[in-house]
């Protein structure tokens, strides 16, 4: 035989209707949520995706890609529970195992509009999970505009070299007669023959991006000497390229190249010097992808 | 120097057939029939527009395939050749190790 309890069935009403308002709120809806006579809200506390009121993100971690995910889903690839997450502009402090931290900047590709209504658009800019107390870069992909997008844009802009994705830049020269050099830009001098690159050290995803580019001038030298850029493993392993003459000298030009059909690799900058050429100085200050 | 064929589309092909431009590179030196259809070439000069309204200028060489996918064909090409040498090593009374 069930037992009974006798309750202030006014005071239930109020109680039930609170948690279903702060139901609400938590997870910014406005819709009726489901009551369970065994599980009570439970449906509903569980489907809260997200910290603060009415904001209009989700966040999934997981090894495996979403499929159909809703827009302004930000996928977190990882094997690590997610425990919480921040947007901030530098790392939360005391952390607990498990919480990410989307790096927001003023520069990013890309922005989430944070808001059911209006626009609060934050610029994700990497993100990073705390794992045995130590922040680990994590890649992340943040379904915008009914695409895939990736949160890394820049692997090299006025020296900062983006190790968390690149791993740092490295010079190839093979000759003594070229030179090369990694500061506020990836300078590069090359010699007749003998090319000289800038290049990651990892080897970089590209997570759906189609186009890599690069910001680069002619410094001395000729101008039928060639900039070039490509992704592949070695010089010898180049799974595309794209040359360009800089007839101007110390006139930025940018150069794009088609990313079609490359999943991964290590992004090259450098000098292509023809015979006919003299040794030519290259100044890349931006590599980027989109 | 490998001798290839571009379409209007920019697109390489290891023959021509009677329409397209012949352009010399040494970036398919070595390179199988099916690696290099598997590539568009953009010369200098020139300026390929993709679908997604990005333009391209020459010179450029960027895959229509996935790499994986001309990576598999390459390495098929690599193994029959090596296959041929052997056996014409064999012919010529030479032994071959493996």
């Amino acid at each position: 035989m069930s037992e009974y309890k006798l309750v202030d069935a006014e005071q239930l009403d109020r109680a039930v209707q609170a948690t279903a308002d702060a139901i609400k709120t938590k997870g910014g809806t406005t819709e009726k949520i489901p009551w369970d006579k065994n599980t009570g809200f439970e449906e509903a506390v569980l489907s809260i995706k997200g910290g603060g009121t009415g904001l209009n993100i989700e966040v999934i971690g997981g090894t495996e890609q979403p499929d159909s995910p809703a827009e302004n889903t930000i996928w977190v690839n990882t094997a690590t529970d997610i425990t919480g997450w921040a947007f901030r502009a530098d790392a939360p402090s005391n952390p607990v195992d498990g919480t990410v931290w989307f790096n927001i900047s003023s520069e990013s590709r890309l922005n989430l509009n944070v808001l059911t209504e209006n626009e609060l658009c934050v610029y994700i800019n990497g993100a990073k999970q705390f794992i045995s107390n130590a922040w680990n870069p994590v890649d992340i992909l943040i379904y915008s505009g009914g695409e895939w997008k990736s949160g890394e844009k820049y692997l090299f802009k006025s020296g900062e070299q983006y190790k968390d994705v690149t791993g740092g830049w490295q010079i190839y020269k093979p000759d003594q007669s070229s030179e090369g050099t990694i500061g506020n830009t990836l300078k590069t001098t090359g010699a007749i023959d003998f090319p000289v690159y800038a290049y990651t050290q990892k080897s970089i995803a590209f997570n759906g991006r189609k186009t890599l580019y690069a910001k680069v001038k002619r410094v001395n030298g000729s101008a039928s000497a060639y900039a070039r850029i490509f992704v592949g493993s070695s010089l010898s392993s180049m799974l595309n390229k794209a040359d360009k003459t800089l007839n101007n000298l110390n006139q930025e030009y940018v150069i794009p190249l088609a990313l079609d059909g490359i999943e991964s690799g290590k992004v090259w900058c450098g000098s292509a010097i023809p015979y006919s050429s003299s040794t030519t100085t290259f100044e890349y200050t931006e590599v980027w992808m989109e | 120097m490998t001798t290839v064929y571009i379409d209007s589309d920019f697109k390489c092909h290891a023959y021509n057939d009677g329409t397209m431009r012949e352009v010399k590179t040494d970036f398919f030196d070595g390179k199988c029939a099916s690696f290099i259809e598997g590539y568009r070439f953009v010369p200098a000069g020139e300026m390929w527009i993709r679908e997604d309204g990005i333009k391209f200028t020459g010179e450029m060489i960027c895959l229509l395939k996935p790499f994986e996918e001309l990576d598999q064909y390459q390495r098929q090409y690599e193994r029959e050749q090596l296959n041929d040498m052997k056996a014409a090593l064999e012919l010529l009374g030479v032994s071959v190790d493996g």
